[in-house]
This record gives C-alpha cells, sequence and structure tokens, in this order.
C-alpha cells in the first residue's frame, strides 16, 4: 500500500483539506503589445501562460469559413516543465490531444459568428507541470481570451479531482496524480452552471464518479471566484483582470535563465 | 482640457491609472492597499458597480434592449461577454469593451500596410478581423489628374502601392460581410513616408475633428488612425508659396527625404509619448501628445525613457499627468 495521503485530522500532503484548491496567482495583459491577449495563471506551483492573437485574417483560406471564425489552439509543455526533461517533442500525441480538448472546450465557450471569415489563434504552454497542467491551461487561455476583449459566453474555468485513498480531493498535487488514484478533470461554464469538457483518463471505482465530479465543480467555482475578486475588497472586481506589469520581465528572465543553463550543459 | 476630461469618464484611462498605482505599491510592500488616493479609481462615483467580466450578470430593468456584449443566457437572465463597463442610453443596454479589436466605420481614418496586390486592388491589414481592400478605382493618382482607370493602369500597380508601404486611407464602405472597402481619393491619403509607426489598441483613438495633424509646437506631423495605428513623421513640404492653398492638398508634395537627427529625435518623441500615453490609459490626441512631449522636455527626460515606466514616476511624469488629468476634469 502506498503512503498515507491524508492525515487523521483531513490534511493533505501541502496541508490543504480536501475541498480546498491550492492558491491561485493571474497576471493579466499588460506586456506583449505583439498579440492581443496575454496572461498567466498559477495554481500553486503549476504555471501556464496563455497567447491570443485574433480574430484576424486566416493565414489559408482553407481555414476560413463565411459564417464564423475558427479557432485554432495549440498547448504544448516546456522542456523544463516536467521532472523528466524531454527535449524536441514537439507536437507529440499527448499535446496533440490537449490541444483538441482545448479547442473543443473553447469553441462552446467563444461567440464565433461575430467574426465571420476571421481566426482566432490561442498558444498556450506550461511552463511548470506541478499537477493539473490541463486545467492552469485552460483557466490562463480564459484569462488571455478575455483580455483580447474576445466575446464570450461565460468565463471558462478548469478544476481537477481526484480519489485519496478512498477520499475525494480538488486540484490534485503532482505527488497526488502520481499516487495513482482516479482523477477527473471538469472545465466548466461557471455562471451557467454548464459543463465544457469532462476528461477521466482513469478508471473511477464504482460509487465515486458523482463526488468526484462534484469536488471538481466546486473547485471551479472556487477558482472562478477569486479570479472575477480582487484580494482587496475595495479594488474594482475587474481590477484582477489588471495585474502589474513586472511578471512576463520576471517570466522572461526565467526563461532566459533556463536558456542558458540548458546550452551550459 | 477636452482629452483630459474625456481620459478619466473613460474608464480604459482610470483603470490603467489604477493598475499602475497598484503595481507600484506591491512592489513596495508587498499589499495591495491603496494609499495614494489621487491614483483611485474609487474617485469617480458611480463607476464600482458598472465593470463586469464575461459572464457576469448585468442588471436590467425588464423591457431592456439587449446591445452589443451582452446575451441572454438559457434562464433568462442578462450576461455581460466581455470585459468592460455597463452603459445604458434609454432602454439600449450594452458594454463598452476595455478593449477589442478595431472594426470599422465609414468615415474612419486609418492607417494600414498593404499585404496583397491583386488584380485592380491591393488587401490592406488595418488590424481588424479581415482585411480591407483597397480598389485601384478608389485611389488618387500622381499628379492629380482625374480619369477612368485603363487597363495600363492595372498593369502599373505596383508603382502606387507595393506589398509593405503604409498608407493612409479612409474608410468608404462596410461590406454586409463585414469587409472593409478603404479610399484614398485625397491627397492628404496615400503612402506613408518618412516616419515611424506606433501601433496601440484602437480604444484610445477617438474620432475627432482632424487625424492627420501638423502638431504646431512639436514641428511634427502625426496619423492618427482610428484603428489605432499612429504614424509620425516630417512634416511633408508644402511645393510653390509654402502655404496650403487648395482642398484637395494636391500641392503637398511627399515623397522620400532624408530626415536631419534634430527631427528623428523629434519623431521618436512624439511616438515614445504616445505610447507613454497608452501604457498610463490616456486618449491620444494632438493635445495630449504635445502636452507630454513638452511636459517630458521640461523634465528633461530623454525620448527613450519615455518607455520605461520607473523612469517616468522618478522623473515626476506621472503626477505631472495625474494633476493634468484631475485638475481639468474638476476633481
Amino acid at each position: 500500500m502506498a503512503m498515507e495521503v491524508i492525515t487523521p485530522e483531513g490534511f493533505r500532503f501541502d496541508g490543504r483539506r480536501v475541498n480546498e484548491p491550492r492558491g491561485i496567482q493571474c497576471c493579466v495583459g499588460g506586456c506583449g503589445r505583439e498579440a492581443d491577449g496575454y496572461a498567466v495563471f498559477e495554481l500553486g506551483s503549476t504555471k501556464a501562460v496563455a497567447y491570443v492573437y485574433g480574430p484576424m485574417e486566416a493565414k489559408q483560406r482553407s481555414q476560413s469559413l463565411h459564417d464564423r471564425a475558427t479557432l485554432s489552439c495549440t498547448l504544448s509543455t516546456a522542456t523544463f516543465a516536467t521532472v523528466a526533461r524531454n527535449f524536441g517533442r514537439k507536437g507529440d500525441r499527448q499535446s496533440q490531444e490537449r490541444s483538441m480538448w482545448l479547442q473543443q472546450t473553447f469553441e462552446s465557450a467563444i461567440l464565433l459568428e461575430q467574426y465571420p471569415r476571421s481566426q482566432i489563434r490561442l498558444f498556450v504552454q506550461v511552463l511548470q507541470a506541478e499537477g493539473s497542467p490541463v486545467a492552469a491551461a485552460i483557466n490562463a487561455a480564459t484569462l488571455a481570451l478575455a483580455d483580447a476583449g474576445i466575446p464570450m459566453r461565460d468565463l471558462v474555468v478548469a478544476c481537477t479531482a481526484g480519489l485519496l485513498g478512498r477520499k475525494p480531493a480538488m486540484d490534485l498535487s503532482r505527488e497526488e496524480e502520481q499516487a495513482g488514484g482516479a482523477a477527473v478533470l471538469v472545465a466548466s461554464l461557471t455562471g451557467s452552471k454548464r459543463v465544457s469538457l469532462l476528461e477521466v483518463e482513469s478508471k473511477v471505482p464504482e460509487g465515486f464518479f458523482a463526488p468526484l465530479y462534484d469536488m471538481a465543480l466546486q473547485g471551479c467555482h472556487a477558482i472562478a471566484e477569486q479570479m472575477r475578486r480582487p484580494r482587496n475588497p475595495d479594488i474594482q472586481r475587474s481590477l484582477c483582470f489588471l495585474p502589474p506589469r513586472t511578471c512576463l520581465l520576471e517570466h522572461a528572465s526565467e526563461g532566459f535563465s533556463l536558456r542558458k543553463s540548458r546550452r551550459k550543459a | 482640457m477636452a482629452w483630459a476630461t474625456s481620459a478619466i469618464t473613460q474608464l480604459a484611462g482610470a483603470v490603467a491609472l489604477e493598475r499602475r498605482g497598484r503595481g507600484a505599491q506591491g512592489e513596495k510592500e508587498g499589499s495591495l492597499a491603496i494609499d495614494n488616493p489621487k491614483l483611485s479609481v474609487q474617485s469617480i462615483p458611480g463607476l464600482q458597480a458598472q465593470l463586469v467580466c464575461p459572464g457576469d450578470v448585468v442588471s436590467a430593468e425588464p423591457g431592456a434592449l439587449r446591445g452589443r456584449g451582452v446575451v441572454e443566457r438559457a434562464d433568462g437572465k442578462l450576461v455581460a461577454t466581455t470585459c468592460g463597463v455597463v452603459e445604458h442610453v434609454n432602454k439600449l443596454l450594452y458594454v463598452r469593451p476595455l478593449k477589442h479589436r478595431y472594426a470599422g466605420s465609414v468615415g474612419d481614418v486609418v492607417v494600414g500596410r498593404i499585404v496583397e496586390v491583386q488584380t485592380d486592388r491591393w488587401a490592406v491589414e488595418i488590424g481588424t478581423a479581415q482585411l480591407a481592400y483597397l480598389h485601384l478605382g478608389a485611389i488618387h493618382l500622381p499628379g492629380n489628374v482625374q480619369r477612368r482607370r485603363t487597363d495600363e493602369d492595372t498593369l502599373r500597380i505596383r508603382e502606387f502601392f507595393d506589398e509593405n508601404d503604409l498608407i493612409s486611407a479612409e474608410v468608404q464602405k462596410v461590406q454586409e460581410s463585414g469587409e472593409l472597402a478603404l479610399q484614398t481619393r485625397n491627397s492628404r491619403y496615400g503612402k506613408l513616408q518618412n516616419g515611424v509607426l506606433a501601433c496601440v489598441p484602437s480604444v484610445f483613438v477617438r474620432r475627432q475633428a482632424q487625424h492627420l495633424v501638423n502638431l504646431p509646437r512639436v514641428g511634427v506631423m502625426v496619423v492618427l488612425g482610428n484603428n489605432g495605428w499612429v504614424w509620425v513623421c516630417a512634416p511633408p513640404k508644402v511645393a510653390g508659396s509654402g502655404r496650403q492653398e487648395t482642398i484637395n492638398f494636391s500641392q503637398m508634395d511627399v515623397r522620400y527625404q532624408k530626415v536631419n537627427p534634430d527631427m528623428r529625435e523629434r519623431i521618436s518623441r512624439v511616438r515614445n509619448s504616445v505610447l507613454c500615453l497608452v501604457g498610463y490609459g490616456l486618449e491620444i490626441t494632438p493635445d495630449s501628445i504635445t502636452f507630454l512631449y513638452e511636459q517630458s522636455l521640461k523634465l528633461d527626460l530623454a525620448a527613450w525613457e519615455l518607455l520605461d515606466s520607473a523612469r517616468c514616476d522618478s522623473a515626476g511624469l506621472v503626477e505631472k499627468l495625474v494633476a493634468e488629468v484631475t485638475q481639468s476634469s474638476g476633481r
């Protein structure tokens, strides 16, 4: 049997209770004049960055539709994001499949018919995968789309839930994911309480699906609440969309130092 | 000043000032508490309830007309689709977005780049969702001749405009499909030369009386495209007596010329002033550009320093801007 994942007092490894997501940090807009929308989303130490370009004329005629915009999504994972470094694996099956999830999720949320014959391009990269990378990627993408001013039916927010022992827990970290319990990923349109993505990649024991699903949905709502509401209630609520600008600089310098270290090796 | 008044009522402006205040605070003490009231949005009464994110329910009295940026949800509630400010005009309810792609309307002056030369028209990138088109018949022929376009003109199409040329134009028509048709039938419009481009979000350039302006105290010409592309260049020479005489500007003689270092410095300072204004969320008008330009000279800031918010801050430029904005809006 694996090690104890929940203490008798009901705490997890990192000190959370089962119904608490990790700490959230959003950084939206402000930087990167080239892109129309830009956001960084952090879920604990999982980190994803998203860029949105468009709506713009499609690069190829075949990609445009006469009555609505097309959405193309790319979700990649940085080589340094995971514990095991894997170089030169761009466009592998896993990231292709995940890109597809992202595309299907957002096609239902974005009002694509407002921009006929154009294309919206969404690029998401997971910079650090410490559990629930796809959830972080979806959340980053939502923020970037909101920053670009692309009309959406709702904020799409994603969260995972998994079994720890026999208890459902919200927002799995990497250790908890690797413990091998069942896990689900849910992305929901939080305001209308609809679900736009549900991924179950492992076997869920009988009778556990409903509680897991509920737990993930609860997580979505908790995260959405924090995305909308700034930490200081005196500040305007939408101002959580306008964070300090230093973020990208930090991120860029991080990337820079990483690149340097790789060159040395 | 008109630009300053409108800047503070315009939410984008206020929010950006706020953001700035917040950023500085966060760095200093790690808390988001605001003790700098002059940079706060709170000074604008009635703004609190109006800001929305996508998916937020917009409160509406029954019978309200649904405008742009608002959709009806399955449960019958009206929700916003973009981040922006809720606006009521009588019964009409709409959300003005904080930032969006330019959508053309007839009569707008735009700055664009030719991306493709087709048989009898040019495809122009102006930052809209679709490319805009400029027909051969809608341009002004060199020498101000008025005649039908012939096959010869079609063959010589690249002599008028070639790929990657920057042009200023006016929106002539919005087609049903949303495609824009441009025209440059006036010799004020046409190829842009001897300057630099500054691209900003289109919300910062409003329609105003003049979009092609010679800034008098600066000595630089700016083309304020409604699509948010701003061209800053050396003022064109006027042929003949040196005075503008006809209304179609046919005396204007715009061609490639060598710009001297002094003018270059002024051009780059104006460009950076434009970007700096946008950084603080203020509107771009001839007045606002001139104000920032003169202040930056007074405060002894180099042109490149205008792009560095920390340097602008320490030199006191931000205080000057805020003072100007708040004072002229009567608070």
